[in-house]
């Protein structure tokens, strides 16, 4: 007889399935509206670039018979070139979801732990706990992540420190002299690792380029992802950056062959010559904040908006009551409940005709 | 739920075994911590639900595990059963040749009675009866007390430490009407031990003086649901300190299984922006005066639909409750279209005799499930339950079938659960019980 309460770990057992929505189709119907404007993943509706875009559209299937490069090689030396690093300094993973469980795979063992927020991308948390580490949560100051408490939350089990920047979902940021007040006060104690997942969507001057901290801090990790900007979300990849000696130790937790051969194909495209695409889709993000900021005057709804491609509105009702309504009609955003701001949505920028639906349906539903 | 410190006896249903039964049930008593007269209704409550097990189950081997809680003694019985058996957990349930008014039939009511709850549940072919019986605490003192102007902004964190805990107790029983203060409050000490036990969670407010600003507590309904009871708030300014302990509550159970919380006994400071309204229960409290209940919720997750079973006749009221509630469902009509159903019904009934509530739950569907549910009504209410309730869980479409069984037998709908079961869930209460 199956015995799954003696087979399956105590942490595992009291582990929260994470239940992906459902595919457009499923929720059409089930809503019963004709259309879906899907602003609840912070994905970049322009995209793909156009180079990635004809990559994916020539990829050839006698191709698919042949197992792709098993450590992105080729993308490795253009991400090299790209950031003046060698390649052996990336690794390559099936979305930056896949790195951050190869990170604390690499670094934690049972009764060590992780320092992040409580209120930032929920995967460092879950990786952390579903795999029998403790991840302590620091409370968010005034939207930010609070870099004293981070500290302070530190034990001599304390193997890494997630930094989301900027932070997913209230955009804010820490500028240089933070992080390097950070990086000094860890002094290589710790691995840092900086998430900057929406890091091309930054205009700001004061805002830090984790690459160029690598050679002054050994035991910085540095975050970056196609899914954002580069709107390859569906074929899942991201990558790492690292000095040798980090990057050595997390490829031996790190799947090898898990990057797909058209996602490193495309991957690689997206960065050639992609000057334009970045800034349309820039003025693209900077337009829809300014009008996603004119609904919350209008309907004098308090909001959190900083960098990266998305606004979070305090509304005047459950958050997740407000989804149903909005999906009634047509509009997918996501309620912030799970990330700990109950009676706050996520909403991602997208064009302008897409986001004047959203304010209309916004207007219906709250004036209602 | 077994632990470590748990004592398990195998046997069969045999009455020859009564005398080791309540043996084993006084000597955990008072090596768990219960009172003399409790450890002895304990021995009482065992005798009469192994008499009954014994009469309608003739030796069918049984588990009795007793368990310490935090602040109770949990025993139960466990064992298998074939469906055709499953219909002794019918309270009403009688032996061939034995009279309504046989005392010995009524054996899980008499144990209801002399515990503080009892509860019978299904799973597969495994039953399992829970008699809870809770360790004695001093009661509060009553005292007066007035909301009082904090000392700088209120912080919020978990409830842990045992002086603040009972502070907060004494100051929400002082300051809220009895019927949205749960019972235990008034022995602030088994709340502690229930908080430290892990049986129950609670948030403080604590200003910047280190006085109790305000008290929030929940503890798990299902595998994916909470209750709450609160906020309670302790300031002459409410609505911060409220707000904080709800958004404690959610950044609490936000990224574990938790789906939906839902209130208890919830106070008028509930952000109520922030929950949806369910419906009202119009319950009579154990004194027999009117208490109504609000129910509110609040979803976890965003709710992208569900199917669901109805009978016609609740059809009205579901699609209703839908439309108003803004949940997207599948609503597939399930009716007995002059099918053989075999077998008799049951229903499982949890007691709870402070809140004057029997809760009934359908484990069996059955041609007879109007005959049953009419001796379950009249034997209740003989028994002077004041509420008697059913939950149909609407994923299971012989659940949703019952409908008209219910209704002929003076059950009315009143309050959808979203995801309060394996799929939504309709209370139904008994009108003029
Ligand atoms: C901060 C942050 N990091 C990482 C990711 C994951 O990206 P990927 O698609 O590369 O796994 C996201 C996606 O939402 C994110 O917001």
């Amino acid at each position: 007889m199956l015995d799954l309460e003696r087979l399956v770990p105590a942490h595992v057992r009291s582990f929260e399935v994470y239940t992906p929505s459902k595919p457009d189709q499923e929720l059409m119907r089930l809503f019963r509206v004709d259309h879906l404007h899907r602003l609840n993943n912070n994905e970049n509706p322009l995209g793909p670039p156009p180079e990635a875009a004809r990559i994916i559209q020539g990829f050839p299937p006698r191709l698919t018979p042949i197992y792709p490069s098993g450590d992105a090689y080729a993308l490795r030396q253009i991400l090299a070139g790209r950031f003046g690093k060698s390649p052996d300094q990336f690794l390559v993973g099936n979305g930056s979801c896949e790195v951050i469980s190869s990170v604390i795979k690499a670094f934690c063992a049972e009764g060590d732990n992780i320092v992040t927020a409580d209120r930032t991308f929920a995967v460092y948390e879950w990786v952390a706990e579903f795999s029998g580490i403790e991840a302590r949560l620091t409370p968010l100051r005034e939207f930010g992540f609070d870099p004293d408490a981070m500290l302070a939350a530190r034990d001599e089990r304390t193997k890494i420190l997630f930094v989301c920047n900027p932070n997913n979902p209230t955009g804010t940021w820490w500028d240089t002299p933070t992080l390097l007040r950070f990086l000094d006060a860890v002094d290589g104690r710790q691995i840092v690792v900086l998430d900057e997942a929406y890091f091309e969507f930054v205009e700001q001057a004061g805002f830090p380029d984790g690459m160029k901290l690598l050679e002054q801090y050994p035991n910085l990790v540095v975050f970056r992802t196609f899914s954002k900007m580069y709107a390859l979300a569906a074929l899942r990849i991201g990558y790492l950056c690292s000095s040798p000696a980090v990057v050595d130790i997390i490829r031996r937790t790190h799947v090898v062959y898990s990057v797909n051969a058209l996602a490193q194909q495309a991957a690689a495209a997206a960065l050639e010559g992609d000057a334009a695409f970045v800034a349309a889709t820039r003025a693209m993000v900077t337009a829809g904040k300014e009008r996603v900021l004119a609904l919350c005057r209008e309907l004098g709804l308090p909001c959190q908006c900083g960098e990266g491609n998305f606004v979070m509105i305090r509304v005047p009702c459950s958050d997740t009551l407000l989804y149903r309504k909005l999906m009634a009609r047509g509009v997918m955003i996501r309620t912030m409940t799970g990330f700990r701001f109950p009676g706050w949505i996520r909403v991602s920028m997208a064009q302008g005709e897409v986001l004047e639906e959203f304010c209309g349906a916004m207007h219906d539903v709250l004036r209602a | 739920m077994t632990d470590q410190r748990t004592i398990t006896l195998r046997l069969h249903a045999d009455p020859a075994w009564i005398p080791m039964v309540q043996g084993v049930a006084e000597q955990c008593g008072a090596v768990f911590g219960l009172d003399h007269g409790k450890a002895l209704r304990l021995t009482m409550a065992v005798e009469e639900i192994l008499a009954y097990l014994a009469e309608l189950t003739p030796q069918t081997p049984l588990e009795l595990n007793v368990t310490p809680g935090a602040s109770h003694v949990d025993t139960t019985f466990s064992f298998a059963a074939r469906d055709a058996d499953l219909w002794a957990m019918n309270i009403t349930a009688c032996g061939a040749d034995c009279a309504e008014e046989n005392l010995q039939a009524m054996g899980l009511l008499l144990a209801a009675r002399m515990s503080d709850g009892l509860e019978a549940k299904r799973d597969g072919a495994s039953v399992l009866l829970r008699l809870r019986m809770d360790r004695s605490y001093p009661g509060l003192d009553p005292r007066r007390a007035e909301r009082f102007t904090p000392r700088g902004a209120a912080s919020f964190r978990p409830a842990l430490d045992p002086s603040l805990i009972k502070e907060a107790c004494a100051l929400a029983t002082a300051l809220y009407p009895q019927s949205i203060v749960p019972p235990d409050f008034r022995t602030p000490g088994r709340v502690v031990d229930r908080i430290l036990g892990g049986e129950l969670f609670g948030a403080l407010a604590v200003d910047q003086g280190g006085n109790v600003c305000g008290f929030m507590t929940w503890e798990p309904l299902s595998a994916t649901s909470v209750s709450f009871c609160g906020p309670y708030v302790f300031t002459a300014e409410r609505a911060a300190v409220a707000r904080g302990l709800t958004e404690h509550l959610v950044g609490a159970v936000a990224r574990t299984p938790v789906a939906v919380i839902l209130s208890r006994m919830p106070t008028e400071d509930l952000p109520r922006e922030e929950f949806e309204l369910l419906g009202t229960l119009p319950l009579t409290d154990a004194d027999g005066a009117s208490a109504p209940l609000n129910i509110w919720y609040r979803d976890m997750r965003e709710d992208n639909g569900l199917a669901v079973w109805t009978h016609p006749e609740l059809n009205a009221f579901l699609h209703a409750e839908y439309e108003r509630l803004f949940l997207m469902r599948d609503i597939h009509l399930v009716s007995h279209q002059g099918e053989q159903v075999a077998g008799r019904s049951v229903f499982a009934t949890s007691i709870q005799p402070e809140a004057s509530q029997a809760l009934l739950i359908p484990m069996l569907d059955g041609a007879d499930a109007s005959d049953t549910l009419r001796g379950h009504v009249q034997l209740l209410a003989s028994e002077g339950y004041r509420n008697i309730l059913v939950h149909l869980d609407l994923a299971h479409g012989w659940q949703a079938a019952m409908a008209p069984a219910l209704l002929e037998n003076g059950f009315q709908p009143r309050v959808l659960l979203p995801h309060a079961g394996q799929a939504d869930v309709v209370v139904l209460q008994h009108v003029g019980s």
